[in-house]
């Protein structure tokens, strides 16, 4: 079983022969990787996890095309008892006034821009006139007003004291969470707020508004979560080695990973992500991980001289290296693995979170394997290592798993077979599911103004129907009015009618001549007037319909294929391009998900594959497969008993999980292995193994845990969940490698005996 | 002789006059200089009727040339147009429109007259797309906050007298 660590704990060896240069390689690369720190750009646009080049995502882009981006549009929510009086609809135009002429916006809409035709000429008037005399005139017209354009109801809800403020920002077709974007909503805020009375109070709803508070979230919570997870981490060092020294060496790796990580960022000009915010963390929960085992190594062999013996330290320290290095490379290996997984998603946001993730468990090895050697010699040299190691908590990990495995290894390894079989189950049934407001912190504006908007308007994430023209002339051609009138009657039977919005609801109660006139009038209109029902092109119309922002991605593509099936009564259905952001979110995270489920099963299977390649042996990933399946599989359990589905964050938690967790299996393995080379038989191996290692393996949980455990101080609901899922599997795995591992190596070490004499196997 | 010094001081006094209004006129020009946002009631190309409207302009004064250029954009609750001008001296007078929204429009003759921080502009166009021709006034005051205003006014044939079509109070931006 040589070379376990396929030679990478040789850089640790050359690192203690020459610590100065080292450690001058080390200072200068976290100097670079500081440097580029505060260049660091975060993006909080989900899409840019959609796959760009699917089918759905091009149906998107067409539809921003054809017509305009309407997923910039931030909808201004103001609450006031004043809402339906002259004084309070006053204010809201002279804000809607205000808005219009604010650089960075094409367009206000409200209420007051409900057009009101001329029956004999066919003019666009406006409903509400130059000035609303008093609230009795006021009542009036938002009575009539309702009566003559239900659609109105999603722009006014007077019961709930709400009123709605519609606004385009001019960003143009590509436009993401940018400089751009947010100097426009900027903008829109600051006008908003100097041209609203006092009483107003205002909310803001939409993409835009998401986008940016997720990135606030995002930015807060790396600064916050990184040094959280740097001191935590630290703390259980302290507590576990009791020393203060000890803390130190166990925190200078993780610090050093978190720093080239998150300076690699910026040297790569590649912005942090909702998905890759959690990375920097993760390596650092590794860095510590590795780190600590090899620290337990050295202070063991520091401890293990009678006080008569003379120690050498610094030879105790490439002891270390020697035999917890292999080790450390091939836990980084699995992890990575598990990681690079994701290289297999269709999302070209997946396959850079995987690479970007890979590096990044690479910094976390060299953080430890260079970082803890050259520390150790330097400490040595300034006098800071005492003669022996320090004393650790009298607690035994080790004898506990010992009672447990030894008690009756073939009953825990069948009954942990028959439990992984009947949970995959489980892992079958569970349902791909993602909502956008998961990801928004629950004492947010931002998830207030979607919980308002939704509630009381029915929501403003708008599915759209792209209708192919029967024939060029746009709404001057009566069979293309008839078509969109179509459309949307359908749509309007099956859903609610004011949740359906076209040219057709609006003048659907007009005469013939007056909805032509209105059409030739279209036909001259600005663009910016145009674009919300025509095509640029004129051959295609569009009809919207509002879903709530709370939907969830199962929800959404169970409604898309209703509406597909009552739209099948039309001859043209296959020509309707069905499109918006919730049918985006909802094809292509359901795809994206279970990608990732694969990509789980995978890694899972790759990791255990490269524990029998590396110790040239397979009866090692046969025992090690039950054991690391079991706390994924039981984790997927819990999952499915808060609620059945599986969301993306939840899915790359589990596989990253899973490669943190299967280090426990790889360093009993390592030194189940040394303790058979010197010559011990299995039952002897297996037990100073686990006694050796549990001690390492309980802190190192401990630590990740801790570490892990700041994920839930996080306001992103979605993050605590996470950090939740992480911190279950990591208990389980340390129980199932403490317990069945070594039943399973004693099981399973029994039928190889007997069938096969050759006991280096084993 | 007494023919020839009569002649002079008219000649001079028309001169002076001329320089003074100039002057004047230039200064009012001048002061139009920088951006403003306005209210009122217009008819920009959205609709033939009156409207409520908030405008935003952003005017630049070239001092060498003598040209005060005008972009902006007007709304109204329908939708917004951008709205433009340009007002140049020339040879004492001011010519040129101050707002336009009517597009695709062509100027037939335009005359000018300025007094005392009163611009009246008045206009004739005349439609590209449907040939038919009007008359435009607009009349600039300028306040004593830094502001001005704009009234409107289009000439009624049936009337035979301009009327009101609207107006919009500018003040300096960030007032």
């Amino acid at each position: 079983m040589k070379g376990l660590g396929f030679g990478l704990e040789r850089i640790g060896v050359a690192a203690l022969r020459h610590p100065l240069v080292f450690s001058i390689l080390l200072v200068v690369a976290t100097a670079i990787a500081a440097t580029y720190i505060p260049s660091v750009k975060f993006n909080g646009n989900v899409i840019s996890v959609v796959p760009q080049q699917s089918v759905n995502y091009r149906n998107y882009d067409k539809q921003k095309r054809d017509f305009r981006n309407f997923s910039r549009d931030v909808a201004v929510i103001i609450k006031s008892p004043r809402i339906n009086t002259a004084s309070g609809l006053e204010d809201l135009r002279f804000m809607q006034l205000e808005l219009a002429i604010t650089d960075g916006i094409s367009s206000a809409v409200s209420l007051f821009s409900i057009p009101d035709p001329d029956p004999a000429t066919g003019e666009l008037r406006q409903f509400f006139p130059n000035q609303i005399k008093d609230d009795a005139e006021a009542e009036a017209l938002l009575a009539r007003l309702t009566s003559d354009y239900p659609q109105a109801s999603s722009l006014i809800s007077e019961d709930q004291n709400t009123i709605l403020l519609l606004v385009a920002l001019d960003l143009g077709i590509n436009a993401g969470n940018d400089a751009k974007a947010f100097e426009a909503f900027a903008n829109l805020k600051k006008s908003v707020e100097e041209s609203a009375p006092k009483d107003f109070e205002l909310y803001y709803s939409g993409l835009t508004p998401i986008g940016i508070t997720i990135l606030d979230t995002l930015i807060n919570d790396q600064v916050r979560l990184t040094l959280l997870g740097l001191a935590f981490g630290a703390l259980i060092a302290m507590l576990f080695f009791r020393s203060m020294i000890a803390a130190f060496v166990c925190a200078v790796p993780p610090m050093l990973t978190a720093i080239w990580s998150i300076g690699m960022f910026g040297i790569a000009g590649i912005p942090i992500t909702y998905l890759t915010t959690i990375l920097p963390t993760l390596a650092l929960v590794l860095a510590y991980a590795d780190g600590i085992v090899l620290y337990h190594r050295w202070n063991k062999l520091n401890s293990d001289i009678s006080d008569s013996e003379e120690v050498d330290r610094r030879a105790n320290l490439k002891e270390a290296v020697l035999k917890i290095g292999p080790a450390s490379a091939l836990t980084s290996l699995t992890t990575a693995f598990a990681i690079s997984s994701f290289a297999l998603s269709s999302s070209e946001a997946l396959v850079e979170f995987a690479w970007i993730g890979v590096i990044l468990v690479i910094f976390a090895f060299l953080a430890v394997i260079v970082g803890v050697p050259v520390l150790g010699v330097w400490l040595l040299k300034i006098g800071l290592i005492k003669q022996h190691g320090q004393k650790e908590s009298s607690f035994s990990l080790g004898n506990f798993s010992r009672k447990i495995y030894e008690s009756n290894p073939i009953a825990i390894s069948l009954a942990a077979l028959v439990s992984v079989i009947a949970l995959f189950y489980v892992h079958l049934a569970l349902q791909p599911d993602y909502r956008i407001t998961d990801y928004l912190p629950s004492d947010s504006q931002s998830l207030k103004a979607e919980k308002i908007s939704n509630e009381i308007f029915g929501g403003r994430s708008l599915i759209f129907f792209s209708v192919p023209v029967v024939e060029d002339g746009a709404m001057s051609s009566q069979a293309n009015r008839k078509r969109l009138g179509e459309v949307t009657d359908l749509l309007s039977d099956n859903f609610k009618a004011s949740k359906v919005f076209s040219l057709h609801s609006l003048w659907q109660n007009f005469e013939d001549d007056t909805i032509a006139k209105i059409a030739a009038q279209l036909e001259t209109a600005p663009e910016t007037t145009r674009q919300g029902y025509i095509s640029k092109d004129g051959d295609r119309m569009l009809v919207s319909l509002r879903t709530p922002s709370s939907q969830s991605i199962t929800e959404t593509d169970l409604l898309v294929k209703e509406i597909k099936q009552s739209l099948k009564k039309l001859p043209y259905a296959e020509k309707i391009i069905i499109t918006g952001f919730p049918v985006l979110l909802a094809t292509e995270f359901t795809t994206i998900i279970n990608d990732l489920r694969t990509s789980l099963i995978v890694a899972v299977f790759l990791g255990i594959a490269l524990i029998g390649l590396a110790t040239r042996s397979w009866f090692f990933a046969a025992v090690a497969a039950i054991p690391n399946l079991f706390p994924i599989l039981l984790t997927e359990l819990i999952i499915f008993m808060r609620g059945g589905n599986i969301n993306v964050t939840e899915v790359v938690a589990l596989t990253l999980a899973f490669g943190i967790a299967i280090d426990n299996a790889v360093h009993v393995i390592n030194v189940y292995n040394n303790e058979r080379n010197s010559g011990k038989d299995v039952q002897a191996a297996l037990r100073d193994a686990i006694l050796e290692v549990a001690p390492a393996l309980g802190a190192s949980t401990l630590i990740i845990c801790a570490s892990t455990a700041v994920i839930l101080t996080s306001v992103l609901p979605i993050l605590p969940i996470i950090g939740e899922l992480i911190i279950a599997i990591l208990i389980i795995a340390l129980i199932t490698n403490l317990t069945i591992l070594p039943a399973n190596i004693l099981t399973l070490g029994r039928v190889f005996t007997s069938k096969n004499s050759n006991k280096r196997d084993l | 002789m007494k023919k020839i010094i009569t002649l002079t001081i008219f000649v001079s006094t028309i001169l002076v006059e001329a320089v003074k209004a100039e002057d004047t006129a230039e200064k009012f020009l001048q002061a139009l200089n920088g951006e403003f946002r306005g209210r009122g009631e217009a008819i920009i190309e959205l609709s033939n009727r009156q409207e409520r409207v908030s405008c935003k302009l952003d005017n630049a004064f070239n001092a060498e040339q003598q040209v005060l250029s005008i972009e902006g954009v007007c709304a109204t609750t329908q939708g917004k147009a951008e709205v433009e001008g340009k007002l140049a001296m020339v040879d004492g007078k001011v010519i040129g429109s101050f707002l336009s929204p009517f597009k695709n429009s062509e100027i037939t003759q335009e005359a000018s007259e300025y007094d005392d921080g009163k611009l009246i502009i008045s206009t004739s166009f005349v439609n590209k797309d449907t040939g038919n021709l009007s008359r435009m006034r607009q009349i600039v005051v300028s306040d004593s906050d830094g502001g001005f205003s704009s009234t409107f006014q289009k000439f009624d044939n049936s009337l035979g007298d301009y009327q009101d079509t609207g107006y919009v109070e500018f003040s300096p931006s960030g007032n």
